[in-house]
């Protein structure tokens, strides 16, 4: 796993780092520190990055507009702030975890047990941030029928007829997303409140007729639990 | 406060010219007829004066003369009874009335004797017997060695007392209004005493004893007995009180309304009363009316500069100036007696204009005291932002991170580290409660803080001065927050040091201090949505700082170097 620590202060950045060796151990591949957001971005556009802790009050800027432009990579973000007011704000933008200052090994290892475990939290998770003809967007939740797995991107199906791309894949975005969004195939996850009835089709069949009259199929496997859940 | 005046004023009216009301039986009234020369004939009712001066022919110096003054008595039912006559006359005379004689009033410049001025107002008894119906004379035998303005002898008939009692029934309203102006000129001298800035509120004062004055020396003739020389002196003090009105009323509104061109207008109005004065001197009256006048012309124009430029209260003084104008020129329709109606309406007028200036002056005090209140409201707040700077989430956070870190790894220096915290927390907490401190104590405040950033940061900071007069003072806390913004922004050279270096100059004209912050500056991030890079933090502090403290006496100049930031606080001497 490569890690990205984004953090302006180094004697903290190396409190992380010693603390993500001491609970992670082997699975790290390698651990970087850049003390700005332009450094920082500057590798993860050269780098890969498999998980970020970003510091939301880097040299005196406001990190709201940095995090926006953190969430639409395909990495997750777990945030680490002295700014703990702003904890429901940043899930809102959807962070794995928002970890406070000062902080103890104990706790980082908690965020990052999230990630290992699949953990959904308790979601707060308001919007999805978006790259869109270069321009970063932010799209409500509430806006989305669907999302549909494409590889190492997820398109995102609007009530407004249109779709658009988000850099992350389909499991990293179910981890962020509410409790009614559903992975009802292994390329769906959809939204349960759009969800009209379920269809069966000859030949065992499944699938999910959503209010806009789209059908989408349902997995074997996932049929029972989504009938017994949402129908039953 | 407001509504108080729309009573006060009509009260005032009514109160002042209850006084004019008029009476069925007023005093009969006489001018004189003039005539130099000496003859017992002239003292006689059957005398032909017809071919006798009515105009007014200086008679100073010239020896004897005589006045004689008609009193036509209107026939009535009754026969009267204690009647007498009081005389207004600027001479010593002996005064027969139909040819009898009354009395002396002071001694003749006569038979080798030198004159001794007769009362300028003098009052007599008559017989019964010789006041009946129709034509009376009052004949005056008179010297006047003393020169005086030219002014007629005049003559007053009516009952004794009701002659003798008068002047003082109409005096005691006008001695009640110079008790007022008395105290509000006593009140407003001693706020300017405890305020000696309020130059407004002395003019304003010296106006009130101005307009006490003009009203004590003008009603002074009609209770108080002087030998006719005083009259003179009198009407020559009333002159210099009007003069300095004309000066001291358009003065009063230049400063409250802060007419920028004070001494060019000063110097105009000071050039033509100056000039007015020279040219008509000793011609009292008139030169008192447009003394009044001038000050009314003034007071207009700049009062119509005020409306101009939006001032508070203007468009209340320009009524008021308005209600004046048309005062004086209305009561003299009135018939009024012991006194000319002109003066009644003038001094209604000085009350008009009082009463405006009160109110905008009131005004004013509001506009004082609620920039004072938020002055003080600003200064607690900038207490509370000063000590919200070290428990402010990132500092404290941030700084117990790492503190907890040093202890964990280092426990000798996370000590070290905790005393530097403890010692910046007890510099700030000191410094708290002072507008200003000594800049001794303020950089004591910054290496301590770098101290802590430097175990935060692990940044080497360091510090230098030049010029420095521990003494000096200044707000506190601006160059501590000037260096705060040096550490956020800087970033250390290849040996890992950030350097300040902070220099004193004084000149003549101005203190200045320079915080240099040698390090390479970060860019602003692209992606910050409120950025305060480019040294914003911090920056409305310390311009608030300073106005608390210097108002608008300073300069903040706040660019990149060549060695990388610079921050100059310059505070203009007084």
């Amino acid at each position: 796993m490569n890690i990205l620590i984004i953090e302006d202060e180094h004697r903290i950045a190396r409190r992380i780092e010693r603390m993500l060796r001491s609970i992670m151990g082997k699975e790290i591949t390698s651990i970087q520190h850049c003390d700005a957001l332009e450094d920082g971005q500057g590798f993860i556009a050269h780098h890969k990055v498999d998980l970020l802790f970003l510091d939301l009050n880097l040299n005196g800027e406001d990190g709201f507009g940095v995090l926006e432009s953190v969430v639409a990579e395909p990495f997750p973000t777990i945030i680490i702030s002295a700014y703990r007011d702003q904890a429901i704000r940043a899930f809102e933008y959807g962070v794995l975890d928002f970890v406070p200052k000062p902080f103890s090994e104990e706790r980082l290892a908690q965020a990052v047990q999230r990630l290992q475990k699949r953990e959904k939290q308790a979601n707060t998770l308001r919007y999805l941030a978006i790259q869109k003809k270069g321009r970063r967007t932010l799209i409500p939740i509430a806006d989305i029928y669907y999302i549909q797995g494409a590889g190492v991107y997820t398109e995102l199906h609007l009530k407004d007829g249109t779709t658009a791309i988000h850099n992350k894949t389909l499991e990293n975005l179910e981890l962020l997303l509410p409790e009614h969004f559903v992975r009802i195939h292994k390329s769906y996850l959809v939204s349960m409140q759009e969800a009209r009835e379920i269809v069966i089709e000859p030949g065992s069949k499944y699938s999910l007729r959503l209010n806009n009259e789209e059908q989408l199929p349902i997995g074997r496997t996932r049929y029972k639990e989504i009938k017994k859940r949402w129908f039953g | 406060m407001k509504k108080l005046y729309y009573y006060i004023f009509p009260i005032l009216l009514v109160v002042i010219l209850s006084s004019c009301q008029e009476r069925e039986d007023n005093p009969i009234y006489a001018w004189e007829e003039v005539m130099l020369g000496d003859s017992t004939e002239w003292k006689e009712l059957s005398y032909d004066d017809s071919h006798w001066d009515g105009h007014y022919k200086d008679p100073t110096g010239k020896g004897i003369f005589w006045s004689r003054m008609r009193v036509k008595l209107p026939p009535q039912e009754k026969s009267r009874k204690g009647c007498g006559i009081q005389v207004f006359a600027t001479a010593a005379y002996e005064a027969y009335w139909d040819g009898v004689y009354l009395g002396t009033n002071g001694r003749l410049a006569e038979d080798g004797f030198f004159e001794i001025p007769g009362d300028y107002q003098w009052f007599s008894l008559l017989p019964d017997s010789l006041v009946g119906d129709g034509e009376h004379v009052l004949a005056l035998r008179s010297t006047k060695e003393i020169e005086e303005p030219g002014q007629h002898s005049y003559v007053f008939f009516d009952d004794y007392f009701r002659l003798t009692r008068g002047p003082l029934q109409v005096s005691k309203y006008m001695f009640m209004l110079a008790g007022c102006f008395l105290l509000t000129a006593i009140y407003f001298l001693f706020f300017f005493a405890t305020e000696p800035k309020e130059f407004a509120t002395l003019i304003f004062s010296v106006i009130c004893f101005v307009f006490m004055g003009i009203i004590i020396m003008e009603y002074l003739k009609l209770f108080h007995i002087y030998p006719y020389p005083f009259q003179r002196t009198r009407l020559e003090i009333i002159d210099a009180l009007h003069f300095s009105l004309g000066i001291l009323i358009p003065l009063f509104f230049m400063i409250h309304f802060n007419f920028p061109w004070k001494v060019v207008g000063l110097a105009i109005i000071i050039a033509v009363i100056g000039w007015l004065e020279f040219k008509y001197y000793s011609n009292f009256d008139w030169i008192a009316r447009k003394h009044s006048t001038l000050a009314w012309v003034w007071s207009v124009l700049l009062v119509g500069y005020a409306i101009y430029e939006k001032k508070k209260g203007a468009i209340w003084v320009m009524t008021g100036l308005v209600l004046c104008f048309i005062v004086v020129n209305l009561m003299p329709v009135i018939p009024y007696y012991y006194m000319s109606s002109y003066d009644v309406s003038i001094f209604i007028a000085f009350v008009i204009i009082v009463l405006t200036m009160l109110y905008v002056m009131s005004l004013k005090r509001k506009d004082e005291r609620l920039a004072y209140e938020a002055s003080l409201v600003r200064s607690e707040r900038l207490k509370n932002e000063l000590l919200k700077k070290n428990i402010k989430p990132h500092f404290i956070m941030n700084t117990l991170t790492s503190l907890i870190d040093w202890v964990e790894e280092s426990p000798k220096e996370g000590a070290a580290f905790i005393h530097a915290l403890a010692d910046e927390f007890e510099l700030l907490n000191e410094i708290a409660d002072y507008q200003q401190i000594p800049i001794g104590q303020e950089i004591r405040l910054c290496k301590n803080h770098l101290k802590v950033m430097g175990y935060r940061k692990e940044i080497n900071y360091l510090w230098e001065q030049e010029g420095i007069d521990p003494n000096d003072i200044i707000p506190p806390a601006i160059i501590h927050t000037a260096v705060e913004n040096g550490v956020t922004h800087g970033l250390p050279n290849g040996e890992g040091n950030i350097t300040f270096r902070l220099v004193y100059e004084i000149t003549k004209a101005y203190r200045q201090y320079t915080l240099t912050t040698v390090a390479q500056q970060r860019a602003a991030s692209k992606f910050a949505k409120n950025s305060t890079a480019g040294h914003g933090t911090g920056l409305r502090y310390i311009r608030a700082r300073l106005q608390e403290s210097y108002q608008d006496r300073w300069e903040l100049i706040n660019q990149p170097a060549e060695e990388g930031w610079q921050m100059i606080i310059r505070i203009k001497t007084l």
